[in-house]
């Protein structure tokens, strides 16, 4: 009741009990979170080799994540992690790889369009802090889906940029863009 | 509190050109370079190809984008496309998109609005482009006319990096040859069709320079290009893998060079009309991993030739045999004992092939899965039976002109290939409703349709077909006895078609569109010229639904008006190509379609 934040505990990888970590966020959360997906998170991996100790139970603080994002980001790499698992045990079957492979792309299409484009944003950016390789490149996959073939209004509005292009200047870039033309197959 | 562009301020370049890279379609790519100036800079530098066509100052315009596509690896510079964009003429922001493929046919010489003036690039441009694209690794100069020696030298001198060239149709010389050799010892690739002013001297010296990584060579027309280049090549060029000559000045000599000194040949594509079987022989000796063998015409090959690759090129997946007057059954089958591997087989008007020959590969390889005999008299069913009993893995088969070929033999291809993906028949007039509708009965994996001028098949062919596989692509152009029956079967059983061709069905009416309209909305092309009997009122029914067409062909179909032509240009709006008479385009549809519409001007 008097608490800032909210305790969230979030389910182990494996059965067994497994070390965690505990995670402060920007906005009050508190999070205790598996080591091996703590580990994905490059920028703590990093923390934890260079200060050359042990793993031991001391809380990180987070400053540039807020509290939805990281549940979001503990989601999918558990899931991650599970699906990498899963794959290797599958690994010569066929039949088995192909399955994992649907299962993934499900979850992946779901978790994806669950997000507003404020999060997906969001995310981006938490994630480029946190440097979590596979999650950042599937988000960058997500946002190209968004804004492929698109105005460039829409562009700009999903982004909040502002155009700082004088009139003269988008002309000379239309004239570019259409003079090298890609995609024309010759005859 | 939304971010006020936070994610450009805090996202690192990298990242934006992840994004830019995954994005692999222009107008998207385009759209991003519009968004503001970091992003024009960044999209820019992650470019790396770029295409050229014959424009308004070509020379200039190289000079604009070598300052900002820095990264640039490939340039395609194609000077048989003419741009049509107006230069130095304004756009409007949001609605500009670059023109899409255009093609004028025009009967009459008569000026459109969008005359301009073409020139090509030329050697100074050429040199710009070697100065502003250092990493270039791919270059293509199609048909330019006004390349030079001069310009392939500053161009070498500059890209060092270059893995392939593509000179086809330029007039160039030797010394610009002989720089490529010296200068770009990466090169792999390398294509020499119609550049007539090379001689031996500038490939003797390229062979010398950059032979041993060069894999690809193709050379035609080229009257200056004897044995002593092949010699060349035989010599210094052991990673050579591809090879495509097509000249009269070509003898034995030349080829049994290749054929001792390229050991690792794999592709070997011939038109010479002087070579004979000495050279095939020596092929067969020398070129174990020989996969893929195309021989063309006025060839001197016979038998002897094609039993030495039979017997040498065992990895042989691949042969077409064009022309080749004196192949009989008995080369046929050497081939097919041989080479078991053999997956793809052309064999096109081959005279004194037949039956016999065809049946050695039905027995033989049943790896086989492209087939196509064109012009082919001699061959009979019992071919086709017996390809349909031995290759089971059939995917596609292509009969051209092939009189001896009945609903027998496709009923035994219907019965055997139960994977057969593409049924291409042209021409062929024994060939009747019995076949085709085993086809539909037994082959449901069955996407592409061609029955082109066989007037035997008719409705019945067409609801079996419907019935049982489920078409994308349908031609019946020129199949008299098809009408509306055979077409509405389509309509309602193939609902994934996207192309069709019913071009010169003189009893195909508005009924069959208006099906059409209810049962293919994924339709993208339509070809409905010569129907005599299609009116206004089947296309407007068509386009009720088939809001996808982006192109169709209704030159001489006498019912249908302008308000037709009206109502397919408003009713589509992916429309990008509409063959029809000039005088049946109203003003207004001309200003609303522009540049889609393509004229038949005749004066009928």
């Amino acid at each position: 009741m008097a608490d800032d934040g909210v305790n969230t505990k979030v389910e182990a990888v494996s059965k067994a009990t497994t070390e965690t970590i505990e995670l402060r966020t920007e906005d009050g959360g508190v999070f205790d979170v598996d080591k091996p997906v703590a580990m994905e998170f490059l920028i703590l991996k990093s923390f934890y080799e260079d200060e050359g100790r042990v793993f031991d139970k001391t809380s990180i603080r987070l400053p540039n994540v807020k509290q939805l994002e990281l549940s979001k980001v503990i989601e999918y790499c558990t899931r991650a992690l599970e699906f990498g698992a899963k794959s290797a045990a599958a690994a010569g079957d066929k039949d088995a790889e192909r399955m994992v492979r649907q299962e993934r792309e499900g979850f992946e299409a779901e978790f994806v369009d669950e997000l507003s484009n404020e999060m997906l944003k969001e995310l981006i950016l938490a994630v480029n802090f946190l440097d979590i390789k596979e999650m950042l490149d599937f988000l960058i996959r997500s946002v190209a889906n968004r804004i492929r073939n698109r105005s460039v209004a829409y562009v700009r509005q999903f982004f909040d940029i502002e155009n700082d292009f004088t009139p003269q200047e988008e002309d000379q870039i239309h004239q570019e863009n259409a003079w090298a033309f890609e995609g024309v197959d010759a005859d | 509190m939304r971010g006020h562009d936070r994610i450009n301020t805090c996202l690192p370049d990298e990242l934006l050109v992840e994004i830019f890279r995954r994005l692999d379609s222009k107008p998207s790519r385009d759209a991003c370079s519009l968004v503001c100036k970091r992003w024009l800079n960044l999209e820019r530098l992650s470019r790396s190809t770029l295409r050229i066509g014959a424009s308004g100052s070509p020379d200039h315009f190289v000079k604009l984008i070598t300052r900002r596509f820095v990264n640039v690896k490939t340039v395609h510079v194609d000077e048989r496309l003419s741009l049509p964009a107006q230069f130095g003429r304004r756009f409007g922001s949001e609605s500009f998109r670059p023109s899409p493929k255009l093609r004028y046919v025009k009967e009459k010489a008569g000026s459109e609005d969008n005359e301009f003036e073409t020139s090509y690039i030329s050697d100074a441009g050429l040199t710009v482009l070697g100065e502003g694209f250092s990493k270039l690794e791919k270059l293509s100069l199609i048909w330019c006319n006004n390349v030079s020696s001069m310009g392939l030298v500053s161009v070498a001198q500059k890209c060092r990096s270059l893995k392939s060239l593509d000179l086809q149709g330029c007039y160039v010389g030797d010394p610009g040859l002989a720089a490529v050799g010296e200068c770009c010892r990466q090169l792999e690739d390398l294509n020499l069709r119609f550049c007539e002013g090379l001689s031996d001297k500038g490939v003797v010296e390229l062979a010398l320079g950059c032979g041993k990584s060069l894999k690809a060579l193709g050379v035609a027309a080229c009257a200056k290009i004897t044995d002593i280049s092949l010699e060349a090549v035989g010599s210094h060029c052991k990673s050579l893998e591809t090879l495509s000559l097509d000249s009269e000045c070509i003898s034995n000599k030349g080829l049994l060079a290749v054929a001792k000194g390229c050991p690792l040949l794999k592709v070997l594509k011939l038109q010479c009309v002087n070579v004979t079987d000495e050279a095939l022989a020596a092929v067969g000796t020398g070129c174990s991993l020989l996969e893929l063998l195309a021989l063309y015409s006025l060839q001197r090959f016979t038998d002897r030739g094609l039993q030495a690759i039979g017997n040498g090129c065992k990895k042989l997946k691949n042969l077409t045999l064009s022309d080749c007057y004196f192949l009989s059954d008995k080369g046929l089958e050497a081939i097919a004992t041989g080479c078991k591997e053999v997956t793809h087989l052309e064999v096109n008007g081959c005279h004194n092939i037949g039956t016999m020959g065809l049946e050695s590969i039905g027995k033989s390889c049943q790896q086989l899965t492209e087939l196509a005999l064109l012009f082919c008299q001699k061959i009979g069913n019992n071919a086709l039976l017996e390809v349909g009993r031995g290759c089971k893995l059939l995917q596609a088969l292509h009969l051209v002109d092939c009189s001896g070929i009945g609903d027998e033999g496709i009923c035994g291809i219907g019965r055997g290939c139960r994977k057969l993906k593409k049924l291409h028949i042209r021409r062929c007039y024994e060939i009747g409703n019995k076949g085709i509708v085993a086809i539909g009965e037994y082959c449901k994996s069955l996407t592409d349709l061609s029955l082109r001028f066989c007037d035997r098949v008719g409705d019945e062919a067409l609801v079996a077909i419907g019935q049982g596989c489920s078409l994308q692509h349908l031609n019946v152009s020129g199949c008299h006895q098809i009408g509306d029956a055979g077409i509405i079967a389509i309509a309602r059983g193939c609902p994934q078609l996207s192309s069709l061709d019913v071009s010169v069905l003189q009893n195909l009416g508005d009924m069959a569109m208006a099906e059409l309209g209810e049962g293919c909305p994924l339709l993208k092309e339509i070809l409905l010229s010569h129907c005599r009997q299609i009116t206004d009122v089947g296309i407007s029914h068509l386009v009720k639904n088939c809001t996808l067409l982006e192109s169709c062909h209704m030159v001489y179909c006498p019912g249908i008006t302008a308000a037709g032509v009206a109502t397919m240009v408003s009713g589509c709006a992916n429309m990008k190509k509409v063959l029809v008479e000039k005088w049946k385009v109203s003003q207004r549809t001309k200003r609303r379609a522009g540049p889609v519409i393509s004229y038949l001007c005749m004066d009928l």
